[in-house]
């Protein structure tokens, strides 16, 4: 397993670009692109790409605003469930072991 | 006319009538001194008669015959009209003729030899001769007499005619010289009283009046020369007129000046005044801008220090406290560390609060829309009694993004006011687009409060309260209104154009 990491929306995208990734987690607040743009960017160019939204901000707004965009999962990173978070990289059909 | 040229005739035949006089008077005059000649020469031949026939001398024939041819000269000279006198002029010129044979006979008796004064014959001869040649002397007298008192007849008669002509002469003269002084002093009269009415008429104003010249003599000349110095004498008032109007059209046109230089000074006093106050209120915004700030300094330090700080306390304690624990029983580790995680989670929510209520970022993230809605939402959690009615009719993209803030921030503001002062149970918050427009209404049915106190120091020290609310509407291009009073709620609109590309200016 291979994880990579971008410092923001923009420098996620050269990244995916150049290495298609089965699994992306985002935050929201990033310098530039913020996480929800990109995941309207990454769903409009390859729909089938799960994303993850992984913040700090506990609110209805928030939520709805990622599912709008095309998010798949929203994790509050103060509330964070690990087994959560692991049951929904399993539910992944990837190769290897997560 | 014609009453100046029948007299002028009439004098005129008179004045030939007595040249004619003159001629025949002078033709008597000279007719007359031929008569008396003839008669002077009568009277010599008669002397001459007697001479001779007394003393018989040569020198008395010769005379006489000499004087009756000087006689006949003189008859004949004499040209006579009236036939009286012709007749008598024949009368002595055939008895002087008639007494020149008897002469020479009786010359011609005494020229015969024989005695003298011896014959009878001769004597008596002589005496008849002698008494025919008186006779015949006597008769061209008394005939040349006649003929002298018709010429003086005549002379008389031409004297007495030229006489009565030269009066007719005189009073035709005097006449007509009369008639003509008359007319020309009724003339001039007319003329100059005419003219002094002129005079009169200009002097009272009427410049118009002009006299009609209807003769070509001085008179005529002093008219037009009146009528031309009455046409200068316009002139010259028009000008003056003219003059005496722009002056009071330069006094007026000065007056305006004036009083729109009083205007402009007023007006500059005015806005000097404006401006003085405008400084003020900049100053006093500035001072209260400070103060506010200081205030919000104030506030976030005690938050900081009430919230995190004192969370962060909680968590150093229970940390200290695990940490003992462990070491006394590190099977017990995952258990105290567990305990300290929900007063960490407790000072990120209070992180994450004081962050949104410095800037909420979900306005960048999502847009003002959500924000209203999250905002309205936490509103209630916090307040519960006051129930809010949200009515949204606008797209997130209408919205001007630099309009977004002042949106929140006027929102904000009037909500926390409503929380603080009002006592209201409901808020009705509308968001909406009216064509070009965009309206944001604040309504609550609190206690409201008079409008007096809007702008009173009070509301100024409440905060940046309802003055900063307006300011923050106005210096973005809107307007915002306010509408209260005691116990009627208050309702707070805002407006903003949306049809220029710009407007709206983030604060």
């Amino acid at each position: 397993m291979v994880v990579e990491e971008a410092g923001g929306g923009e420098e996620a995208l050269q990244m995916i670009k150049k290495t298609p990734p089965d699994l992306i987690f985002t935050d929201i607040r990033m310098p530039g692109m913020n996480g929800l743009q990109l995941t309207r960017k990454i769903k409009g160019d390859k729909p089938n790409t799960p994303i993850a939204i992984l913040t700090a901000y506990d609110l209805l707004e928030y939520r709805e605003a990622a599912l709008q965009h095309g998010a798949d999962r929203y994790f509050v990173k103060t509330s964070l469930q690990w087994d959560e978070v692991a049951a929904f990289a399993k539910s992944i059909p990837i190769e290897g072991e997560f | 006319m014609l009453a100046v040229l029948v007299p002028v005739l009439v004098a005129l035949i008179v004045c030939v009538a007595l040249a004619f006089t003159y001629r025949s008077m002078a033709v008597a005059h000279e007719n007359g001194d031929i008569v008396r000649q003839i008669r002077g020469s009568i009277g010599e031949l008669n002397h001459l008669l007697f001479s001779y026939v007394s003393y018989r001398e040569d020198r008395a024939r010769e005379q006489f015959l000499a004087e009756c041819d000087s006689l006949t000269k003189l008859i004949g000279g004499i040209h006579l009209q009236d036939q009286e006198q012709q007749r008598l002029l024949e009368d002595v010129r055939l008895s002087t003729q008639a007494m020149k044979d008897p002469f020479l006979r009786l010359v011609s008796m005494t020229d015969l030899p024989g005695p003298a004064g011896g014959d009878e014959l001769s004597r008596e001869l002589e005496e008849r001769l002698v008494g025919q040649l008186l006779t015949r002397s006597h008769r061209a007298d008394t005939s040349a007499s006649l003929l002298r008192s018709l010429v003086d007849d005549e002379i008389y008669s031409t004297h007495k005619r030229a006489t009565v002509l030269i009066f007719l002469v005189l009073a035709l003269a005097t006449g007509l010289l009369t008639f003509v002084l008359v007319r020309t002093r009724w003339h001039i009269t007319t003329s100059l009283a005419k003219l002094q009415r002129g005079t009169k008429v200009v002097r009272s104003g009427n410049l118009d009046y002009s006299i009609t010249v209807e003769r070509e003599d001085e008179i005529g000349e002093l008219s037009h020369a009146f009528n031309q110095m009455t046409a200068s004498l316009k002139e010259v008032t028009v000008s003056k007129s003219d003059l005496e109007r722009e002056m009071a059209e330069r006094k007026r046109a000065e007056e305006a000046l004036r009083k729109a230089r009083d205007e402009l000074e007023m007006r500059v006093q005015e806005r000097t005044a404006a401006l003085a106050k405008a400084n003020e209120a900049l100053r006093d915004l500035s001072a209260r801008l400070l103060s506010a700030q200081e205030a919000e300094r104030k506030r976030i330090a005690s938050d900081l220090h009430d919230t995190i700080g004192s969370c962060l306390t909680g968590v150093k304690f229970k940390v200290e406290s695990a940490l003992q624990q462990i070491r006394k029983a590190p099977e017990a580790a995952p258990e105290s560390l567990n305990g300290i995680l929900p007063a960490i989670h407790e000072a990120v929510e209070e992180c994450r609060r004081i962050q949104m209520d410095l800037r909420p970022s979900m306005i960048d993230d999502l847009g003002l829309l959500p924000t209203l809605s999250w905002f309205c939402r936490s509103f209630n959690q916090t307040y519960p009694g006051i129930r809010i009615e949200q009515e949204t009719d606008i797209a997130e993209g209408d919205i001007p993004e630099p309009l977004k803030i002042v949106l929140y921030r006027v929102t904000q503001e009037a909500m926390n006011n409503i929380a603080k002062h009002s006592k209201a149970d409901l808020v009705r918050f509308s968001l909406r687009k009216l064509d070009d427009r965009l309206e944001l209404g604040l309504q609550d049915n609190g206690r409201g409060f008079s409008p007096e106190e809007i702008h009173s120091r009070r509301a100024a020290v409440k905060g940046l309260g309802l003055t900063s609310m307006k300011e923050r509407a106005e210096l973005s291009g809107g307007s915002l209104d306010i509408e209260s009073a005691q116990g009627k709620g208050t309702n707070i609109r805002a407006f903003w154009t949306l049809n220029e590309k710009g407007r709206g200016t983030a604060v």
